[in-house]
């Protein structure tokens, strides 16, 4: 049986969409066999972001209301030898058309399926969020270091703490080295500590990430440290012991000594 | 002043973020955190001195099953003679 896990963060564009491709595509380059839902009914994305919005056919609401199987609906990325999956969502139909039971035995199915399920929740804290997290086992939580986002994921945290989820981890997204090095942004414990949540990784702000958003392409084929970041989120996923990536420690400046000792 | 110093934007961000958090996790408004302050320190002053103005408040969050922690810390400097 596998494992249902969503991707949530309270805020919008924080990278949510993203970070469940580029998950995705880490655990299946892993050998892991995975499938991404995109509940975003109304504003789908996750086809665009993976490339594949020419093979979209059926959709989640298609196969929730039995007009065709989950397998007729699931779209297979070919860049990964059948090991990742899409379950589109709706483009033109409402979030309030399906229900969170719906959602339940959606899940259940799809983990007999696939190791991970890997459910890309929309921006908000209604339906459509409340819908998202129903199938779960548990969640992660993507952020930025800025107020709004954390201040919104401390509000999702606390209402999966509600729904009696267990703790979920966070992902710091976005984060700019040299603006933390030079203190004028909040690093990735100053986060962890507010939020009272384990860090799941650390993704560096790179342009690497929108080049390959512009081609549909996910990042973690590379060797960039944003590709990096996602294998080693995947990798500890699957229970490995992974430290954390270390970005922003000081460089030796003779420069900055000097800055130190006059200021 | 040093020619090199700037404004740390980053601690700045960090003290608006726990004020924030601190209204979303207790409801406890601005106004009246300084009531709270002002009645503790009140209520302290009949036994002890103290530094006033070094007094902090803070939200410490609770683990999956705590509640959250508001900590008041004021630095005493002496007992008040009765």
């Amino acid at each position: 049986m596998g494992e249902a896990i969503v991707i949530t963060s309270g805020k919008g564009g924080v990278g949510k969409t993203t970070a469940t491709l580029n998950i995705g595509a880490a655990l299946a380059l892993k050998g892991a066999h995975v499938v991404l839902v995109d509940t975003d009914i109304g504003l789908r994305n996750l086809d665009v972001v993976m490339g594949l919005e020419e093979k979209v056919t059926y959709d989640l609401i298609d196969v929730l209301e039995g007009k065709c199987r989950i397998r007729q609906a699931l779209v297979d990325d070919p860049r990964f030898f059948g090991r990742l999956h899409l379950l589109p969502a709706a483009q033109t139909r409402d979030k309030r058309e399906i229900e969170a039971e719906q959602m339940r035995s959606l899940a259940k199915e799809l983990k007999g399926m696939f190791d991970f399920v890997l459910i890309d929740c929309p921006a908000g804290i209604e339906t459509g969020f409340v819908n998202a997290v129903a199938g779960a086992d548990s969640a992660v939580v993507v952020t930025m270091p800025e107020v709004s986002s954390v201040r919104d994921a401390d509000k999702v945290i606390s209402i999966l703490k509600a729904l009696s989820m267990p703790k979920p981890k966070i992902i710091v997204n976005r984060l700019r080295t040299k603006m933390v090095r030079r203190g004028d942004m909040m690093d990735e414990n100053d986060m962890a500590e507010m939020l009272a949540c384990e860090l799941l990784g650390i993704i560096p702000d790179d342009e690497t990430v929108i080049r390959a958003g512009n081609l549909g392409e996910p990042v973690v084929r590379g060797t960039s440290p944003v590709s990096l970041a996602y294998r080693n989120i995947a990798e500890r996923l699957q229970g490995e012991n992974v430290p954390l990536q270390v970005l922003h420690r000081e460089k030796f400046s003779i420069f900055r000594k000097l800055k130190r000792k006059l200021g | 002043m040093s020619i090199f110093q700037s404004n740390k934007t980053g601690a700045a961000a960090k003290a608006r973020l726990n004020t924030c958090l601190r209204e979303d996790r207790t409801h406890l408004t601005n106004r009246e955190l300084m009531l709270i302050r002002l009645d503790v320190l009140a209520a302290l002053s009949e036994y002890v001195e103290m530094e006033r103005e070094s007094m902090k408040v803070s939200l410490v969050h609770g683990g999956q099953n705590e509640p959250n922690s508001l900590l008041i810390s004021v630095p005493i400097l002496v007992r008040k003679a009765k």
